[in-house]
């Protein structure tokens, strides 16, 4: 009886303890989202055009549909309300003009009622977007720039896209200004041409580098259409396949192992592959190498060597530092130094003076208070004499 | 003869049902080889996959309950701190679990925090407080904020309070953010069961 009963209640125990988990569970973990996030139309005067959102929770809480934005006014729902989530039809029903042109965003979103309870509770509310393009009134066009790096002797591909947001046609003349520094290299030109309203064009040219030094450049891209000229500047780099050494640890500690750490930089538009660094420290037999990195373009990283100073008899010496890559060499030299290790204070030697300090003190202290001991009685003796 | 005949009869039924059998047969097998075996070449196939955008926030704590108290005698004020989790001159149990909200979609969004109240509207009393905190729980997921790890008293006004990630990130290694709450408590404040509602806006981008 005693067993049936004990059973019995671990059974008890264990569906009670599944349930509170369950229970539990249900109040710290909820999600609540849309799909699709966002939908991208163009602008048309009284375009009616239906949209469709999925909103989803896993609560069954009430959530509430409104429309934000300046273009919540055209706007109607299928429903108003959910109950845990559900589709959401959206009729956006545009007026003939919308000001000012650009882009508008109007937010569709679901706010969750919350429960009343105890506490601070928390709610959530998620906005989906209807993003509408309004063209600009006249002629009005946007662009986009990009420039790619490159080795010496390969060409840079510049592109350029242009979109036409405004109303009317536009006539495009294109050409990008090559500078080093402030000085003009030379302008290329690209081919022009008409765009309808909407209309997106992508524009390529490759600059060939031939006559070029390996460094840094301006490029300038301008596109006129007729009413004004849009700039937009990026900078390239031609590499060279060189690797720097920026810097080197300059101090040491005597008569131990000592890390040397080496700052390298790359000017070369691809990776090195294998790089290690062999240093040399002049005037004596001691020569160490770093492990072989590989080295990203363009990239400022640093190499790590040890070696041991124990050997090392002057304070001031030379270190060559030689770095080894795809066949080439690059090679500096440095002054290092020996830095000693600032003294440890002696501890016993500092407790031992100042013990002799107060000792003296003290034999000053009872010196003068024997003398004045001594004063006191003299006196009195003088007056017995008499 | 009555049974030879029977018998004659069923004799021909099984053969014209194992022939219409047979022609089955083959006309399934050619059919199953033709488009149902996997191995089978075909000349060419297409995959088409649509993937939609998701806008979706996942909340790990939907309430912060101290429970009933009261500030202790002789104190002025008590201080409850989900980050800290402390209660400070008062007799509430202490919450350690500030609400933690996940970006669940495949969008970046934005985010804001509103609250139904303020700290007199909430709280009551002298000098009450009610504050929230905003902390990243994974690194580089709430971007374009200036009030990270800055306790400031809660926004009840504006349509969607105040935003806090002007860029909430979708990607896994850094999608999870952690709100703390903290009230002080007057010892003359409101005494009865307090309720409010912290409100997070989640918008596409």
């Amino acid at each position: 009886m005693r067993e049936f009963l004990k059973k019995r209640y671990n059974l008890i125990t264990l569906i009670t303890t599944l349930f509170l988990l369950i229970f539990l569970c249900s109040d710290v973990l909820a999600v609540a989202g849309v799909t699709p996030a966002s939908y991208e139309i163009k602008f048309k005067p009284g375009l009616k055009q239906a949209f469709s959102f999925d909103f989803f929770s896993d609560t069954n809480s009430n959530f509430e549909i409104y429309a934000e934005g300046d273009l919540a006014d055209y706007v109607t729902f299928d429903k108003k309300n959910l109950i845990g989530g559900g589709k959401v039809g959206v009729l956006l029903e545009l007026p003939n003009e919308i000001d000012p042109p650009g882009l508008h965003r109007l937010l569709i979103g679901a706010r969750q009622l919350p429960d009343k309870k105890a506490g601070i509770t928390f709610a959530s509310n998620i906005r989906a977007v209807i993003k509408v393009d309004v063209p600009y009134p006249g002629k009005y066009a946007e662009m986009e720039f990009l420039v790619s790096n490159a080795n010496i002797n390969e060409p840079i591909n510049f592109k350029i896209k242009i979109t036409n947001k405004g109303r009317e046609s536009i006539n495009t003349n294109t050409y990008i200004d090559v500078f080093n520094g402030k000085k003009q290299l030379e302008t290329l030109n690209l081919e022009s041409y008409t765009l309808l309203p909407d209309e997106i064009i992508e524009l390529e040219k490759n600059l060939s580098t031939e006559n070029y030094k390996a460094g840094d450049y301006l490029a300038v891209a301008n596109v006129d259409y007729e009413v004004k000229t849009l700039k937009r500047e990026s900078k390239f780099r031609l590499g060279e396949l060189r690797v720097e050494i920026n810097d080197v640890t300059r101090n040491f500690k005597p008569l131990r192992i000592n890390p040397m750490e080496i700052a390298i930089e790359s000017f070369w538009n691809d990776p090195i592959d294998y790089l290690y660094a062999n240093v040399s420290i002049l005037d004596s037999n001691i020569s160490f190498l770093t492990p072989y990195v590989k080295v990203s373009p363009w990239q400022q990283t640093t190499l790590v060597g040890y070696f041991d100073t124990s050997t090392l008899t002057k304070k001031s010496f030379k270190a060559q530092v030689t770095l080894f890559y795809n066949n080439l060499t690059t090679q500096k030299t440095f002054n290092l130094r020996i830095v000693e290790d600032p003294k440890p204070i002696n501890y016993v030697l500092v407790a031992l003076i100042a013990l002799i300090v107060i000792l003296l003190l003290s034999l000053v202290l009872l010196a003068f208070w024997v003398s004045r001991l001594a004063k006191r009685i003299q006196p009195k003796k003088n007056d017995n004499k008499k | 003869m009555e049974s030879e005949n029977f018998l004659l009869t069923i004799a021909v039924i099984a053969v014209l049902v194992s022939a219409f059998g047979l022609g089955f047969t083959y006309v399934t097998l050619e059919n199953f080889k033709q488009n149902w075996l996997t191995g089978f070449v075909t000349s060419s196939g297409t995959v088409n996959v649509s993937i939609s955008t998701s806008a979706a926030i996942n909340f790990t704590t939907s309430l912060v309950n101290w429970g009933s108290g009261n500030v202790n005698n002789g104190s002025l004020l008590a201080v409850l701190d989900t980050s800290a989790g402390t209660v400070t001159n008062g007799t509430w149990t202490p919450v350690t679990t500030g609400f933690k909200i996940e970006n669940y979609g495949n969008v970046n969004v934005s985010l804001s925090l509103k609250t139904g109240l303020n700290a007199s509207g909430f709280i009551g009393g002298t000098s009450p407080l009610y504050q929230y905190n905003v902390t990243n729980n994974e690194t580089s997921s709430c971007i374009n904020s200036t009030a990270l790890g800055v306790w400031q008293d809660v926004n009840a006004t504006a349509p969607s309070g105040t935003l806090f990630c002007s860029l909430f990130s979708f990607l896994d290694s850094s999608d999870l953010i952690r709100v703390d709450i903290k009230l002080a408590i007057p010892y003359n404040s409101k005494t009865d069961t307090l309720t409010d509602t912290l409100t997070a806006t989640a918008t596409a981008l």
